[in-house]
Order: C-alpha cells, then sequence, then structure tokens
C-alpha cells in the first residue's frame, strides 16, 4: 500500500509540477552545478581567500614514488604535477599519479577507527576512538605475545620499501613473530626478479636501468609502457631511444603472447607461447654464442658459470626454440644479430613476464642475456643501484629463530591474528575465498586501510591510515632508477578526517603494549628523521627528491650465469584456453577502482564507451569468436577447474586464438561506491599454483568458455 | 552677453551644420564601406579583400600544439590530467550514461590496423565548421587562434557537435554528478559546466592567461620553453609527446617540430586546417599474427 | 468563379442546409469533436510530461548522445522539424497555385491547406524548442545573437518566422470575406468575433478586388521564399564536409521535392477526411480535385525517385570510402529497414498513381494509400538523412555508434501532433473550414464586374501607406539582415544592433503586412454596392 501511495504523490506531483517545471526548470539548466560554497576543509582558517601554494611531495598511487608537486588553493588539493627534481618521473606523471587527488577525496573513505559489531565480512560497524581501538589492539597483541603464540600472529605490510615497511617489520621482531610479509610476497610481484639477482649478484634489489642511453630493448613480455613499475621512466626514454641519434633509431622489441598496448607502441611486436621467454632467451643466447657475438671481456672478466650455460644454450638452436615457442627461427638470428649490432641493448622483464611458475628461469635468462651483450653496468644498460646511507635505528633485541610460513601456504596454517597494510589477499591473490575462510575463523584481525576493501571487511578494528596526500614519512622509489635517490613524502592538506598516519599508529601501539625501549620515539616523523640524519632533510624537503650528486653505480664481485637449467616447463592446470589476466594500464591490479576516472579510461583504451569499463571482459581472437559463435559484447562464462566467473566477449586482433585475456581489477565485493559489484575477479577461479620461487603465480590455468 | 549669445548660436548653427554635413558624409562614405564591409564578412575565406580571417596573421599568438605519435604510448595520463584540469565530471556507470562521456583529451584507435591509440584534443582549426554553423555565435576562433565556446551564450542545439568532422565537441547530456567530497578538488580557474550545452577543449586558455598575466606583471615577453609544456596534457605526458607552443613565432619549438617530414594533419582533406599537429609513427613490422 | 458550377452548387446547399453554423456545427459541441479533443489533450499531456522530464533531467532521458561516442546528436526532433516544415508546403504552395494558375478544383482546399501549413510550421517550430539543450536561452539568445552566417539562420528565420508569418497573412486576408460574411450571421460575442476579423471587410467590391491584387502578389513572393525557406533547411545537411552522406548540392532540392511529397500527401489525406467522414462535401472537393492532387504528388515523387537514384549512385560509384560505408550502411546494414520502408513506399505510390494518371480515372483510395505511404517514406527518408551520417560517417577511426529512440522523445513528438491536432479542430470549431464561396455559400462576385468605387484620395492614402509599411520593411529587413551578419564587428561579438535578428523578422513581417495595410486601410466610396446574396 504504502508503495502505491508513494507512486501515486509522486503521480500527483510530477502531473502538478508540470506546468511550472515546464517553465521553470529551464531557468535551472543555467545554475552551474558548484554549489555557491565548497564544502568547509579542516585547516580552512588557515589560509587566505584565493591563496595558492604548490607543496612539493611524493606520489603513493603506485611503489614508483614519483616526485609530485600538488596545487593546493585554500586548503584543498587541487591538482597533481610531476616534479622535476624527482628522478623516476622528472616532472611527468602516469594516469594513476594524476588521479592522486581522488584517493584523497574519496566519498567512501572510512572516517574514524571502527569496531566490529555484525559477523566477519558483513561491514557493520561501530565508531570509537583512537585511544579505545589502539587500547583493544595492543591488549589483544599482548594477551599473543604472553600466551607464548606470537608466531601466530601475521604482519602483512604491502610496501616494497621505506620505514614504515621497516618499522612494521621491527615490529614483528618485537612481538616475536616471524610471520612477517612485504609487497614481494604477492602474487603478481617482481619476487622472482628480486631471486634472480640475489643468484646472480648477491643483492637484493631490483636492476635500475639506465634507459636513456639504451639503443635496443628486447622486452620479454615487460608491460613497460602499461603497468609495470619501470613504466615512467621507459616512457620517458621512449624519445631518447629513438630520437637520440638521428641518423640510428632504436629499436623496442616486445615479445609477448598477445598484442598488448606495449607491443602495439614498440616497433616489433613477436607472439610466442605464454611462459616460453626462457626458451626465447636461451635461443638468443645460442646465436650469440654460436656467432660469436658477445661480450669475451665482460665475460672473462666478471662472471662464472659461463660454460655450463654456453654447454645448454647450444642445445636451443633457433630452430629447435622455434618448435617450443613458436618464434620462428629466423627471427630469433635476425633479432639476436640486431640486438648484438645496436648496443647498448638490454633485455627487460617484469611482473608480468615473470607471472607463469617458471618466472625465475625467465629472469634470471634476461640477466644473462644482459651479461652476453656486456650491459651490465655500463652505460645504456643494467645497472646496480648502490643502497642509500640511511643512518640506524637502535637495534632490536628480540628477534625469533622460528621459521616464517610461507605467504602462499598462511591459509593453510594455524594462524589466527592478522595485521593488514597495503595488502588486500582476499581481493589480490588466487583464490582469494581461501583467505576469506581464513579470516572468518581467525582469532583477531587489524586492518590499517583508508578504505573499506575486502580484507577490511574481515577486520576486528580498522585504525584507518591517512592517505599518501596527508602524511609524513619517507618514499623509496621502486623503479628502476640506475642510481641512489629517495624522496620525502609530507602532507600537503590537512587530515580531512580523524584518521592516523599508521607510523604512529604502531609506535603507539608498540608503546601501549610496553614496547617503549624499542619504539622510542615520540612520533613516526621522529623516527624518519632519525633515520635521515646525515642528509638534509630541509633541502630534501624543499627539492622534493634527493638523489645521488655522483649517479654512482654499486660495484659488484662476480656475475653468476645462470644455473636454473635447463629452462623450466610452465605448468597449467586444467585444458582449453590459457587464461592471461594482465594488469590494466590505468588503474593496476585493482588499487585503483575506487577512482572512476582510471576505471573509465581503461574502457576508453579499448575504445568501449565508459560505463562499460564496470564490467569485465573476456578478449578473445576473432578465430575463436568465430568457431564457438560469439559476437562483441556476449555474455558467457570463463570456466576453470576451480570455479567460473560471467564476462563480456570482447573480439579483439592481436590475441591468439588459444589464449584468452582478462584485466584484472574489477570485482570487488566492497571498496567504495565505484568498485563494488562491478565485474567479475578473474582471480576467482585461478588454480592456486606456487612458482619456483614460492609465490602463487597468475598465469596457471587454462580455462572454458561458455554462453551464459 | 548678446554677442555671446550671438557666438553660442552661431557656434549651435555651425555644430548643426557640422553634423549635417557629417551624416550626409556618413551616408556616402559609410553606406558602401558598410557594404562592402559586409561583402568582405561573407567573402572572408577568400581573402580578396585583403582581410585575412582572424588568428592568420599579424597576430602575436597562434596556439598550436604537436602530437608525436611515435613517442606516445598511450597511456592515457593526458586525458586523466585534462579531466582533473578541466573539472570534467566522471560518466558515470549505468546504460544510461552510454555516450555521454566528455573527453576533451581523448584516445582513438589509428594506424591501418587500428592497433594503437592516439590522444586527440580539439584540432583548433584555422577554418573550423564548427564555428561556421553555431546560430549565435557561441564558439567562435578568437584572435590567438583558439576554438573557444561561450557557455552563455550555447543554447545547445548540438549543430557545431555534428559538424565537426573530429567529434571533438561534447554536449552536457546531464547535470554533472559528482561525489560531494569531489567538490573538493575542483579547479577554481575553471567553471563547472551546466547542462545543455555544447563544450570543448580549450588548450586550457586559463594557464595561457595566467601565464600572459605573470609575464605583463614581470614585463617581459612569454618564453617558449613556458608553453611547450603549458596545457595539463602536455605537462603531463610521460613521453613529452605532447608539446605545446606558439605557431606564430617560427622559432618556437612546436614551429620547428611541425616543418619535421613526419607532420601530418588528420582529415588534411577537409580543408579545415588544423592547429594539431601529429607527427607520424615509423613504419613498424609485425612477424605474423600466428603462433 | 465558373457560373454554372457554383450555380448548380448553391441550389444543391440551398435545400440541403439552412444555417452555415449547423453545417459546419461551428459553436456546437458534437461527441466526436469531444472525443478528438480529449485524444489530443491525451497527447499533449504525455508530451509536456515527457518535456518537463527532459528538462529537468536533461537530455540524457532522450536517445541522443554523443556522435563518436556511440549515439547521434540529433535524432527524432531533428527529423520532425524537417518533417513538420516539410508538410507545411502543402498549403501556401495549393493556395498560390490556384491563385497564379487558376486551379479551380483545387480552391474548396485552399483554406485547409493553410491552416496545415500554419500549424505545422507551430509545431516545426515547437519541435527546434524541444532539440535544444536550453530552451530558455534558446528564446532569449536566438533573437539577440542569430547569425546569418549559419545555415540554422534560414531555419529560426524564413521558415519560422518569415514563411510563417506569410502564411498567416495570406490565410487571414483569404479569410476576411468569410468572416464578414459569417458575421451578418451571427449575434452576441461571435459576432463581435467574426467583426473584428473581418476587420472593415464590408462586401464592397473594392474589397474583392483589392484582395484579388493582394493575394496576387502575395502568391508570387511567397513561392520563391518557400523555396529559399525548405532550400536552408537542406544545406543544414548540405554544407557539411566533415560529415560523410550529407555533403550533397542535391540536399536542397531534395528537400523542397520531399517537402512537397509530404505536404500534398497530408494534403489528400486531410480532404479525405473532410470529404468523407467529417462534412459531407462530396460535391464540393470534387473528384477532379483528388486526381490533381494525385498527378502532383506522382510527378513529385518520381523526381525524389530519380533523385534518390542519383544520390545512391554518386555515394557507391568511386566514392570516397567513408561514403561508400555510409551508403552501404544506410542500404544494407542496421538502416536498412527504413531504406527499403522509402524506397518501397515511394515506388508503390508512384506505381499506383501512375496508373491512375494513365487509365483516365480516379480512384480515390489510391490517393489516399499513397498519401499514407509517401507520409510514412517522409519520416523514414529523413531519418536516413539525419541518423546513419552520425553514426557510421566518421572520418577518424571511431566505434559505429546506434539510435536507440525514447519514450521521451517520442511522448514529446505525440504531443506536439496532439497539439497539432488540437489546433486543427478548434480552427474548425470556429470558423468555416471551406472557403464559403467554393461551397457555395457565400457568392463572391466575378472579377470582370468589379469595379473600383474608392475615391481618389484615400485611394492615394491606402498605396501610400502600403508603400510606407513595404519600405519600412524592407529596410528593417535589409539593416536587420547586415547587422545579423555582424557586419563591421567580429563574427562572434554582438550584433552592432541589439537584437537585430528580431528587426531583420520585423522587417519579413512588416513587408507582408503591407498586404494587410493595404486591404483594411479604410477608405471613402462613392456608392455602397453589395453583392451579399445568399
Amino acid at each position: 500500500m504504502k508503495e502505491v501511495d508513494i507512486k501515486k504523490r509522486e503521480f500527483f506531483k510530477a502531473v502538478g509540477g508540470i506546468s511550472v517545471l515546464s517553465l521553470l526548470t529551464s531557468c535551472e539548466a543555467d545554475v552551474y552545478s558548484l554549489p555557491e560554497k565548497k564544502p568547509p576543509v579542516p585547516g580552512a582558517e588557515k589560509w587566505y581567500e584565493g591563496e595558492e601554494k604548490y607543496i612539493k611531495s611524493v606520489c603513493g598511487q603506485c611503489p614508483v614514488n614519483c616526485g609530485i608537486i600538488v596545487r593546493v588553493v585554500e586548503g584543498r588539493a587541487v591538482k597533481i604535477m610531476g616534479n622535476p627534481a624527482a628522478s623516476p618521473n622528472r616532472g611527468v606523471l602516469g594516469p594513476k599519479g594524476n588521479s592522486g587527488i581522488m584517493t584523497l577525496y574519496d566519498p567512501d573513505r572510512i572516517k574514524h577507527p571502527l569496531k566490529r559489531v555484525g559477523k566477519r565480512g558483513e561491514g557493520k560497524w561501530e565508531k570509537i576512538s583512537w585511544d579505545e581501538a589502539i587500547k583493544i589492539v595492543a591488549q589483544k597483541l599482548k594477551e599473543k605475545v604472553e600466551k607464548g603464540e606470537s608466531r601466530k600472529i601475521a604482519i602483512l605490510c604491502g610496501r616494497p620499501k621505506g620505514f614504515t615497511r621497516e618499522l612494521f617489520e621491527r615490529f614483528a621482531d618485537v612481538l616475536g613473530t616471524p610471520n612477517f610479509y612485504d609487497f614481494f610476497e604477492k602474487s603478481y610481484s617482481p619476487r622472482p626478479i628480486l631471486e634472480a639477482m640475489r643468484e646472480a649478484f648477491g643483492v637484493w634489489d631490483l636492476p635500475g636501468f639506465d634507459s636513456q642511453k639504451t639503443q635496443y630493448i628486447l622486452s620479454l613480455g615487460s608491460a613497460m609502457f602499461e603497468s609495470t613499475c619501470h613504466g615512467i621512466r621507459f616512457a620517458r626514454a621512449v624519445y631518447e631511444i629513438r630520437y637520440r641519434y638521428p641518423a640510428r633509431r632504436g629499436k623496442i622489441v616486445q615479445v609477448d603472447p598477445f598484442l598488448s598496448a606495449t607491443g602495439s607502441q614498440a616497433d616489433e611486436w613477436i607472439p610466442i607461447k605464454p611462459g616460453k621467454y626462457d626458451v626465447f632467451a636461451l635461443g638468443i643466447a645460442n646465436v650469440l654464442i654460436s656467432e660469436n657475438m658477445y661480450d669475451r671481456d665482460f665475460v672473462e672478466k666478471k662472471t662464472e658459470g659461463f660454460e655450463r650455460f654456453g654447454e645448454i644454450a647450444r642445445e636451443y638452436t633457433p630452430e629447435r626454440v622455434e618448435k617450443e615457442t613458436g618464434v620462428p627461427a629466423h627471427d630469433i638470428v635476425r633479432i639476436a644479430r640486431e640486438m648484438w649490432n645496436s648496443r647498448p641493448s638490454i633485455s627487460l622483464v617484469d611482473e608480468r613476464s615473470t607471472s607463469t611458475t617458471n618466472g625465475l628461469h625467465i629472469a634470471c635468462l634476461s640477466l644473462c642475456l644482459n651479461a652476453l651483450l656486456g650491459s651490465i653496468n655500463s652505460p645504456g644498460g643494467l645497472v646496480l643501484r648502490p643502497p642509500i646511507k640511511f643512518s640506524n635505528w637502535k637495534d632490536v633485541k628480540r628477534k625469533t629463530k622460528e621459521r616464517k610460513i610461507p605467504f602462499a601456504d598462511l591459509p593453510d596454517s594455524d594462524v589466527d591474528t592478522f595485521l593488514f597494510y597495503y595488502m588486500n589477499p582476499v581481493y589480490s591473490e588466487p583464490a582469494g575465498e581461501r583467505w576469506a575462510k581464513l579470516l572468518e575463523k581467525a582469532d583477531f584481525v587489524v586492518s590499517f586501510s583508508p578504505f573499506e576493501d575486502e580484507t577490511s571487511l574481515f577486520a576486528d578494528i580498522i585504525l584507518p591510515d591517512h592517505t599518501y596526500l596527508e602524511r609524513f614519512e619517507d618514499a623509496q622509489s621502486f623503479s628502476s632508477i640506475p642510481f641512489a635517490g629517495f624522496g620525502i613524502r609530507k602532507p600537503v592538506v590537512y587530515p580531512l578526517y580523524d584518521t592516523k598516519n599508521t607510523g604512529d599508529t604502531i609506535i603507539l601501539i608498540a608503546k601501549e603494549m610496553g614496547f617503549e625501549d624499542e619504539f622510542y620515539w615520540e612520533d613516526f616523523e621522529e623516527a624518519v628523521k632519525e633515520r635521515l640524519k646525515n642528509f638534509d632533510i630541509d633541502e630534501v624537503e624543499e627539492k622534493g627528491w634527493w638523489e645521488d650528486p655522483e649517479k654512482k653505480w654499486a660495484d659488484f664481485d662476480k656475475f653468476r650465469f645462470c644455473s636454473h637449467l635447463p629452462p623450466h616447463e610452465p605448468e597449467w592446470k586444467g585444458d582449453g584456453l590459457y587464461l592471461l589476466p594482465y594488469k590494466s594500464t590505468t588503474y593496476g591490479e585493482g588499487s585503483g577502482a575506487n577512482i572512476p576516472y582510471l576505471m573509465e579510461l581503461s574502457a576508453r583504451i579499448k575504445m568501449l564507451p565508459a560505463y562499460m569499463s564496470y564490467e569485465t571482459f573476456v578478449e578473445i581472437s576473432p578465430e575463436l569468436a568465430e568457431k564457438l559463435k560469439l559476437s562483441n559484447f556476449e555474455r558467457v562464462y570463463v570456466v576453470s577447474d576451480t570455479g567460473k566467473i560471467k564476462a563480456k566477449v570482447l573480439i579483439k586482433e592481436g590475441v591468439p586464438p588459444d589464449v584468452v585475456l582478462v584485466e584484472l581489477g574489477r570485482g570487488h565485493k566492497a571498496f567504495g561506491r565505484f568498485a563494488k559489484g562491478r565485474g567479475a575477479n578473474p582471480r576467482e577461479i585461478i588454480v592456486p599454483l606456487k612458482s619456483i620461487v614460492g609465490n602463487l603465480a597468475l598465469w596457471t590455468t587454462r580455462v572454458k568458455i561458455e554462453k551464459a | 552677453m548678446e554677442e555671446e549669445k550671438k557666438r553660442e548660436t552661431k557656434n549651435k548653427k555651425e555644430k548643426r551644420n557640422f553634423l549635417k554635413l557629417f551624416a550626409i558624409a556618413g551616408i556616402f562614405a559609410g553606406v558602401p564601406s558598410f557594404v562592402s564591409k559586409f561583402f568582405a564578412l561573407v567573402s572572408k575565406n577568400d581573402n580578396e579583400n585583403g582581410e585575412e580571417p582572424e588568428g592568420k596573421s599579424g597576430e602575436k599568438y597562434r596556439w598550436g600544439m604537436v602530437i608525436d605519435l611515435d613517442l606516445c604510448t598511450g597511456c592515457g595520463a593526458c586525458v586523466i590530467a585534462c579531466k582533473i584540469e578541466n573539472n570534467i565530471p566522471p560518466t558515470g556507470y549505468t546504460e544510461r550514461d552510454r555516450g555521454t562521456e566528455i573527453e576533451w583529451m581523448s584516445l582513438i584507435p589509428a594506424g591501418e590496423d587500428k592497433d594503437y591509440m592516439i590522444p586527440i584534443p580539439c584540432l583548433h582549426c584555422d577554418n573550423p565548421p564548427c564555428t561556421k554553423v553555431c546560430p549565435v555565435g557561441a564558439t567562435y576562433i578568437n584572435d590567438e587562434g583558439l576554438v573557444v565556446q561561450i557557455w552563455d551564450r550555447c543554447i545547445g542545439c548540438r549543430y557545431c557537435q555534428v559538424s565537426c568532422p573530429y567529434e571533438r565537441k561534447f554536449f552536457t547530456w546531464k547535470k554533472p554528478e559528482w561525489p560531494e567530497t569531489y567538490l573538493q578538488w575542483l579547479n577554481p580557474d575553471v567553471p563547472t559546466r551546466p547542462k545543455g550545452v555544447v563544450e570543448k577543449c580549450t588548450f586550457c586558455s586559463h594557464r595561457i592567461r595566467k601565464l600572459k598575466e605573470r609575464a605583463r606583471d614581470e614585463d617581459r615577453e612569454i618564453e617558449d620553453k613556458e608553453l611547450v609544456r603549458l596545457p595539463a596534457c602536455a605537462e603531463v605526458c610521460p613521453t613529452g609527446a605532447i608539446t605545446f607552443g606558439n605557431l606564430a613565432d617560427p622559432e618556437s619549438t612546436v614551429s620547428q617540430l611541425a616543418k619535421s617530414p613526419r607532420a601530418f594533419r588528420l582529415g588534411e582533406h577537409l580543408g579545415t586546417e588544423p592547429k594539431v599537429i601529429y607527427l607520424a609513427k615509423e613504419k613498424r613490422k609485425f612477424i605474423s599474427k600466428e603462433v | 468563379m465558373a457560373v454554372g458550377e457554383g450555380e448548380k452548387i448553391r441550389k444543391d446547399r440551398e435545400n440541403k442546409v439552412s444555417d452555415v453554423f449547423d453545417f459546419f456545427s461551428i459553436g456546437k459541441l458534437k461527441i466526436g469533436w469531444i472525443l478528438a479533443v480529449i485524444f489530443s489533450l491525451i497527447l499533449i499531456l504525455i508530451g509536456v510530461i515527457s518535456f518537463a522530464q527532459q528538462e529537468k533531467y536533461g537530455d540524457i532521458v532522450t536517445g541522443l548522445r554523443t556522435p563518436g561516442y556511440g549515439g547521434v546528436s540529433w535524432g527524432l526532433y531533428v527529423v520532425f522539424i524537417i518533417y513538420f516544415i516539410g508538410i507545411s508546403f502543402a498549403g501556401i504552395t495549393i493556395s498560390a497555385l490556384t491563385r497564379i494558375f487558376g486551379m479551380k478544383e483545387l480552391r474548396p482546399l485552399t483554406r485547409p491547406a493553410e491552416l496545415l501549413t500554419i500549424i505545422s510550421l507551430i509545431l516545426g517550430a515547437m519541435s527546434v524548442l524541444a532539440d535544444q539543450g536550453r530552451v530558455l536561452y534558446a528564446l532569449l539568445n536566438l533573437p539577440r545573437y542569430a547569425r546569418v552566417m549559419s545555415p540554422m539562420f534560414g531555419t529560426f528565420t524564413m521558415v519560422i518566422a518569415g514563411y510563417l508569418f506569410a502564411s498567416l497573412v495570406y490565410f487571414y486576408l483569404s479569410a476576411r470575406a468569410d468572416a464578414w460574411f459569417m458575421a451578418s450571421r451571427s449575434r452576441g460575442f461571435l459576432r463581435i468575433f467574426y467583426k473584428i476579423l473581418a476587420l472593415g471587410f464590408s462586401g464592397k467590391t473594392d474589397d474583392y478586388l483589392r484582395h484579388s491584387y493582394s493575394s496576387f502578389w502575395l502568391a508570387i513572393f511567397i513561392l520563391p521564399l518557400l523555396v529559399t525557406a525548405h532550400s536552408t533547411l537542406g544545406f543544414i545537411f548540405g554544407i557539411q564536409a566533415g560529415r560523410p552522406g550529407w555533403f550533397s548540392a542535391l540536399q536542397a532540392p531534395g528537400f523542397v521535392i520531399m517537402a512537397g511529397i509530404s505536404g500534398t500527401g497530408m494534403l489528400v489525406i486531410i480532404a479525405y477526411l473532410l470529404r468523407r467522414k467529417i462534412y459531407k462535401l462530396e460535391d464540393v472537393i470534387t473528384e477532379k480535385a483528388f486526381r490533381t492532387l494525385g498527378t502532383m504528388l506522382m510527378i513529385l515523387t518520381i523526381t525524389y525517385i530519380y533523385f534518390m537514384i542519383v544520390e545512391e549512385l554518386t555515394a557507391n560509384y568511386a566514392a570516397p570510402r567513408k561514403e561508400r560505408e555510409v551508403a552501404h550502411a544506410i542500404a544494407f546494414g542496421p538502416y536498412a529497414i527504413p531504406f527499403w520502408t522509402t524506397v518501397v513506399c515511394l515506388l508503390v505510390s508512384f506505381v499506383m498513381l501512375f496508373y491512375q494518371f494513365v487509365s483516365g480515372k480516379t480512384f480515390i483510395w489510391i490517393n489516399l494509400l499513397s498519401s499514407l505511404l509517401v507520409n510514412v517514406a517522409a519520416v523514414s527518408k529523413r531519418f536516413i538523412i539525419v541518423v546513419p551520417s552520425q553514426t557510421h560517417g566518421f572520418y577518424l577511426a571511431y566505434p559505429e555508434g546506434s539510435y536507440h529512440i525514447s519514450p521521451v522523445e517520442i511522448g514529446i513528438i505525440l504531443g506536439l501532433v496532439g497539439f497539432g491536432i488540437l489546433l486543427y479542430i478548434i480552427f474548425a470549431k470556429i470558423f468555416p473550414i471551406i472557403p464559403l464561396d467554393t461551397a457555395g455559400i457565400r457568392e463572391e462576385p466575378e472579377e470582370e464586374n468589379l469595379e473600383r468605387t474608392e475615391y481618389g484620395t484615400t485611394l492615394l492614402l491606402r498605396r501610400f501607406a502600403f508603400v510606407l509599411t513595404l519600405l519600412l520593411g524592407f529596410i528593417l529587413m535589409i539593416v536587420g539582415f547586415l547587422a545579423s551578419a555582424r557586419v563591421g564587428t567580429k563574427p562572434y561579438l554582438d550584433p552592432p544592433i541589439p537584437f537585430a535578428p528580431v528587426i531583420f523578422i520585423l522587417g519579413i513581417m512588416l513587408s507582408f503586412i503591407s498586404a494587410v495595410v493595404y486591404e483594411v486601410f479604410p477608405g471613402k466610396y462613392r456608392t455602397q454596392p453589395s453583392s451579399e446574396k445568399f
């Protein structure tokens, strides 16, 4: 009855209002949508009317940490621009960095500490004060430690570098738990490259590239113009590569199973079977060695293990490689010769290339190619960064000797207390429901996320972090800059809500637990400044970035040729089509899904209407579409051994007939109004399969497509 | 006194006579010049009467842009930067929002196989079809060669939209819908749009204006290096593919780049004379499409 | 007026009808009429609700979207702007032709036809407004800033102001005699009403004589205006080089011919309704009238078919790729249904009309059927002119778009149609829909017998007033035109004279009002001859 009444009333309103409306609404049309007064901002009283400031800080939208200049008008961050002094980006900025203000002004941010009142995953909360929240967390953790169950605590801090991460690690040490996990434990991370670097050079760092001087890039499936952390630097290098020498144009070759955005902007795209880069790299090495086109000097003086490598490489003749990878033999020979003749040339891999189970082999062999070409610690080649000389905090005594549970095994372990920071495994790990189940029966879960993401739904307490535009911390770049450098991230606006810098929160919790000796600072800013004692902080803050004035490379002892030989066949589960989920150019693996601009751009890049960006598409080849009688935008199921997702068909040239592509990043079950419940998450149907380095691989699954 | 009066009347008479003369002269001189001016205006594009179209010559600035497709990686940073700089609302996520995109800077497929994307702002034609057809003069090409739109005058007939061969004009199909918090970051230099008008890229004219004001305050000329990355899209472009500048100055970066043998303009055969110049991609080679 | 025929009709009529009010049921409410009013009011309500939606939420409630981004910017509204303005072709042309070439069989149809013109022009103007994103701004800014350089200027001024006003003047002047006649037959309020309408017409020979002059010259001036008006509508599309499928010199003549087809067709439908269904005027609207209209329709139809063949040839034989693509999309792509509907409707009508023409007989059903068919063709052809070039005609690699007509658009068009019907039937309720002389109710003196009785002085004054108005009109027209063309200023600035477009329109209006001045200027006469006989 009520409904009917409302409808009636609405109808009468409509009819009654018509005569007035039809005359007056045209007047309404000229009212610009902006309200006369913008909503007030915290700290506004400290601004003059019309005052405008350009504040230097560091971006935090992805681990690259580009230097930014934020235009702040009357206390509101209005625009983010690149900082020319910052070495990763030199004044430019990618789409994610540009949309950073939307992270700050997200309408669905968590505005104050929350305590769960409903069931786990329900999303029912109660507002509590910071003191109370910190007390609860400290109490719980203390109980655990006192019970001697510290190893049941897992701390997940999804940052690759920086003092916040180190603070978390320190906290783990203090609690006495071995279970500390960082960015590199995630499923779609460059861990294989790190492991390869450790094997080859003995350093735990990603390689730097002197990309500005490179003349030939052989990209083994690297998404260098899309999503990877090389992105912004290699984009900046394009001009240098192509037009540095007017007579000689550098070349970018993309070896990729499908025609990606990078492939379409490269000079050449070479299709290859998924996950076979290692064999391809060996084929190139074969040609280089057999045609005597390798840097003998370097190989003799600075490497070891070349003999064994050479022997195995000799078996991989171009003909054999053609059979295994599908790349024509003459192309392999040609590329090898081109690479040698147009030195400095590099071979490049990133997290997308290494997302099969044999990622480590791929990363290793790519390094080997660089060694053969003599492109290691040479201009235009791969270089090793020296570590930045930060001073240290006072050492912590309490370290546990227990063994760490591998991240991939965590869902099957008895760990029951979790601290999540910058990590959302329920969403972003393959088969995330394993995580959901784990968290459902967990004892205590704390999340530091400023957004209500999937994992935070399972939290008992949410201690919302500032966004990166509100907090103070250091910012060490993850990108492939060839020399040492870091920036200082500082608040550009007053915190919008009752949130706290997680560094401060951790210090408060630790103090509450009685670890005053280990966490002896007033706040996190003090802790950061202690580490930066060797640097002139004011100067760094003023410039926004510090870089090594000498731009030195780190030295290394010997390069060790790959021991992971012969190549490892990538593992695939199921049969049918290869499912290759890939990171979107615009919003990463889903962490930008709460920014409508980035979401919409991802569809616009495919020339789809913007509203379609909120749906998941499965990209298939025209041949496959013909075979399965599918047309564009038809609804289908992508079925794997472990589940199925609904998606729409998008027929795309440049996709091989045995491959289906699904863009990552949609299918959030939480994460704000723009992300929640839109599209499907392909990671739900990925068979969790450990790669050689221990992470869960992403390209493991073969699927079928069924009409919905 | 009387003499004064007389003089006054005489003056008045003289004045009157003068006015009369003036009127007659006006009729004789004014009407033909009026008519000739009219025809000059009508036949403006023939350049017969020496009256060149605005923005073509004699002006100090003629804004133009060069987009190097060989550098562009199609990342879309320009699209986002433009939307944020110019307070363009998100499109929305329902079927209803199909085709209501407002993208002053947009990515469209190009190439023989339509396999890569190119950024395309308003091309700011020298001979724009859109300004000719506007029934109220809400869109026009100004003295500096910018094709601009006056929202307060626009009646929303969308004639310019259908006349643009590049689809670079956007109609505000609905009132912009902002989440409340998004209002905070809106750029105070740019108005938000009413519903029912056509809007378009302005080459970030508010930034140009600010720069001019600053240069005037400091009593100097605008330098080329200030212009090269002036608009929001050029400013952020990670590869530096987008270059902005003054085409009237032969020494400027854009003028130099525009001389490149790779330079071309979109829809050259239409005679619209765009001021956005593209530098073509070098020929690429794909080995084969089958594995 | 042919004596024999008129005499016969008059005698018949005298037997049947005693009162002209009864005959046209003027002022009398009949159930059919009330139902028609209710029907049209419902349509109007639908239209108003739809329009309110559109104004409230913006044009997003329509099916229109950005071209290149999946939609079309001009859709049903523009189709119906063209259609409504096209229908208006009929009335004034028929009247003018009747007047200039003396086609007597069409004389009874002049008033329904002129009314059709006026109403459809009003509807055209309203659908122009419906298409605007900001109606209020359109009403404010068009009178202030309209530019001559825009092809739309023709639509706004020539068609909607000039053409509409010319038709009104013509319509009014030819109705004066009937108004005077009606005034003499009525009492009270109606009498005052008709008196005002008659405005000095008193059945003097001079009145008839002057009307004969003025209508002849009006007809002569209206015909070129008509061609101009419909051509400017065609120019809106024809001069857009950036739209494959639009850029064609054939657009303007094509629009004129198609306007003729749809207008004539609509007139046949109305004539049929008046003749058979409403007033039983079989003896007034003769079979010959239908035959003449049918022949006209036949000629126009075959001309248009010829145009279409030329169009298709140009678009397919060695045309630029984009032109071919659009032509292909029209003929075999998503627009195949409207396209082939157009072709079939036009061809079938032509064949039927041609058969009627050759057979020497008159089949009213053929005329009626082909009129319906050509009106369907008129709408669908306009659809395939307006829409496909926006969804498929891109010079850049935009994806193809589509157009889904929304209920709001249909609602507004229905509302307009309803409004048109309402105006038509209300008029028919207050004024005889057929010129009374052709129905044999009022007798019009023979032109040869007319004698001027006016004194020289008033005649001179009258002529002076006429010339003055005309001259003033012309001057305003020229000044307004030049000012609207922004002479002496930059094309985008305000016109040098405020409200220049209004001045231009006023000029056009004054020029036509001069005919009214000429006719209604009070005069002094030697005798008072009366031609009233009934």
